[in-house]
């Protein structure tokens, strides 16, 4: 009997551990929107100007600390001022393999926005076939260059390339647009997650600040479209309205996020 | 005899009345399912084919979409001398769009953009070439931003013939984005899909 209980208590144990070493493992990317010569909004704040840039930065360092409080791992796309395009950023975070990814901005307004993305239904080009030479996965910016190659989208969704069995033809131009669209189409299996991560987001905002007014939406955000990971982009009140100066604001705000993404559950 | 041959003919009478009731419902329903269609809601006109681009005596109507407080607002404007070609159509799109909502006193559309250039690519592609000002003048959030671009392509789709996407250059080249949200390097059919979810309104 003892020897039962003994056994017993190890393997749970054992899945305490493993569940606390999937939990270290697990990494949350923070982006904060804009940097270097894109200086985001300009704000007039009581004759000052304040850029979002930097307001975006100082919440994500702030979101970050109280994430890394909390035990969790954390990294910034961009942790100083510098420029970084879209893709770039998709580019650093997906090398990372993140658990959830959070893009932070500032809206032109007093409201808080939370955006998940919405995506064309893309048909891909036919697969190589077995054996074949497969293109080098693409980044959009580098398949962007040729912009004629994109089929035109319509309000049905996007036509990429013959389908299956309408003629399969899987050259090298094929294979990289096909390439491009499963690199830029890597948050698909993940919108559900997306959904339950910004509805967290919303709540919490919504405890933390009763007052303000807290929107969902769903856009075509090609950063969020690139992350395989639950991803959302949240925008946070224009700076006439809150005060970024005060680090209780910014701390209330970063703890609100913070704790949104804790009890999503990613951990 | 002569009563078979009366019933038989009253019946193909009524077999014929009975057809050609079924063919005016079905051609009424024909009319009234197109001229429903044709009439597309503001935000989603109707792709590709055109000319939407409306005469009257001298004079033009186009159909110009805004960005106005977190949606698209359709208005119509009217433009001399009548517009003659799609070329003329997209210049007059652009200028019109550029110029922003009617007495906004705040618009979305940053001041001081104009129109370069315009150029109409193979599959249907049309180049917008606008001044460096659209970029480096435009203050807005990510919704801003995707209604900004939102609303170009769906102007010049209701009032150009023959084209079906639109791609915008800065100065001649392709950029990146137009305000750090919204891929700009690509054209921008893929930013018109229908909004599935979201409430677009504060709670």
């Amino acid at each position: 009997m003892r020897h039962r209980l003994w056994a017993l208590a190890f393997c749970c144990a054992a899945v305490l551990i493993f569940q606390w070493a999937g939990a270290a493992q697990a990494l949350v990317a923070i982006d904060p929107g804009h940097g270097g010569y894109d200086r985001g909004i300009i704000y007039d704040t009581g004759g000052k100007e304040t850029s979002e840039k930097r307001v975006d930065l100082a919440i994500s360092k702030a979101i970050a600390a109280a994430l890394r409080a909390k035990g969790a791992s954390v990294f910034l796309v961009r942790s100083v001022d510098r420029y970084l395009g879209i893709a770039q950023r998709a580019r650093i975070a997906s090398a990372r393999q993140p658990a959830v990814f959070l893009s932070v901005h500032l809206a032109s307004a007093n409201a808080f926005q939370i955006y998940a993305s919405l995506m064309p239904n893309v048909q891909l080009p036919p697969a190589a076939p077995a054996g074949g030479n497969q293109a080098p996965p693409a980044a959009p910016a580098a398949v962007n260059q040729a912009p004629g190659n994109l089929p035109p989208a319509g309000n049905q969704g996007v036509q990429a390339g013959p389908a299956s069995g309408g003629g399969g033809q899987t050259g090298p131009d094929q294979q990289a647009l096909r390439q491009y669209y499963l690199y830029s189409m890597r948050q698909r299996p993940y919108l559900g997650k997306s959904r339950d991560l910004a509805s967290a987001l919303e709540q919490s905002l919504k405890q933390a600040f009763p007052g303000e007014t807290i929107s969902y939406m769903e856009i075509p955000l090609p950063l969020l479209d690139a992350i395989a990971a639950p991803a959302v982009l949240v925008e946070c009140p224009a700076p006439q309205y809150m005060d970024y100066n005060n680090p209780a604001v910014v701390s209330g705000m970063a703890q609100a996020i913070a704790g949104a993404i804790i009890s999503y559950g990613t951990y | 005899m002569e009563h078979t041959k009366r019933k038989r003919l009253a019946k193909r009478r009524r077999l014929a009345v009975f057809s050609l009731i079924l063919f005016l419902i079905f051609a009424g329903g024909l009319a009234a399912g197109y001229l429903y269609l044709s009439r597309g809601p503001v935000g989603s006109p109707s792709p590709g084919g055109g000319p939407e681009a409306q005469t009257e005596q001298g004079s033009s109507y186009l159909k110009i979409y805004y960005p106005v407080r977190g949606y698209l607002q359709m208005e119509e404007r009217l433009v001399t001398p009548e517009i003659q070609d799609r070329e003329e159509a997209a210049r007059d799109t652009v200028t019109e769009y550029l110029k922003g909502p009617a007495g906004m006193a705040d618009p979305a559309i940053p001041p001081g953009a104009k129109l370069r250039g315009l150029y109409f690519g193979t599959n249907g592609i049309l180049y917008v070439d606008l001044s460096e000002t659209f970029k480096s003048n435009f203050q807005g959030d990510a919704l801003t931003e995707y209604l900004l671009l939102r609303g170009l392509y769906e102007s010049l789709l209701s009032n150009v013939q023959g084209i079906t996407d639109v791609m915008v250059l800065i100065d001649g080249r392709e950029t990146g984005s137009i305000g750090g949200h919204i891929l700009a390097d690509r054209p921008l059919s893929g930013l018109a899909i229908t909004n599935a979810a979201g409430n677009g309104k504060g709670n």
